[in-house]
């Protein structure tokens, strides 16, 4: 599996949504399941995905679909 | 001298703690201490409890930005005392947020875990300093 089906993949788990959904429109709130605990949730995915452990600041920059490729790309993660 | 009040209020709904997502044990450590975890699993049922922590913590978030502080999740602890009352400790050595007085009241239905969060600084001290004012 490749790192953005991953990518997605954690989304998916974390939201509940169907993968039409993740786009460039999907942000912080743009959808009912994309509250403050799935925003929690969808951290915990993509850490346990990854092993990777964000820094505090990334968490709360977390704020897109888009954004989040930007910040795993510090970890080393290219989507 | 007046004291400076910061207040939070967050409302969780419960049945997101029922989902698997946030049974898992990387969720719950970034959202939850060890001693709250231990406290809501020893329910019957552990979400209501679980809703009203993170219900907590969400409030309190929201009363530190009124400071442009921030701490996270599992750094902010839920106690209670000997007679049920809730209690809020912070982990942390940021000597501004632990200088912080706090007051904090939860509630919930069947299905909605609300919490309600004051944070003030002690009159008696000169904050000037530290806070913005």
């Amino acid at each position: 599996m490749s790192d953005s089906e991953k990518y997605n993949n954690a989304f998916l788990e974390a939201f509940g949504v169907d993968e039409s959904k993740l786009n460039a429109e999907l942000t912080y709130q743009s959808i009912k399941a994309w509250d403050s605990v799935g925003h929690m949730s969808l951290i915990a995915e993509l850490e346990d995905t990854f092993d990777i452990m964000m820094e505090t600041d990334d968490i709360i920059d977390f704020s897109s679909y888009e954004k989040g490729k930007e910040i795993l790309a510090k970890y080393d993660i290219k989507l | 001298m007046c004291a400076s009040i910061f207040t939070g209020v967050d409302l969780v709904t419960i049945s997101r703690f029922h989902t698997p997502t946030a049974q898992k044990q990387s969720f719950l450590n970034l959202c939850f201490t060890p001693h709250e975890q231990t406290y809501c699993f020893s329910k019957a049922d552990p979400a209501p409890h679980f809703a009203a922590r993170f219900a907590a913590k969400e409030a309190v978030i929201k009363a530190l930005s009124g400071l442009d502080l921030y701490l996270e999740r599992n750094r902010i602890e839920v106690f209670n005392n000997e007679i049920g009352r809730p209690y809020l400790r912070f982990n942390t050595d940021n000597d501004k947020i632990l200088s912080l007085k706090s007051d904090i009241s939860i509630s919930h239905t069947e299905t909605s875990a609300i919490a309600f969060v004051i944070l003030y600084t002690d009159p008696k001290k000169n904050y000037k300093s530290i806070y913005r004012e």
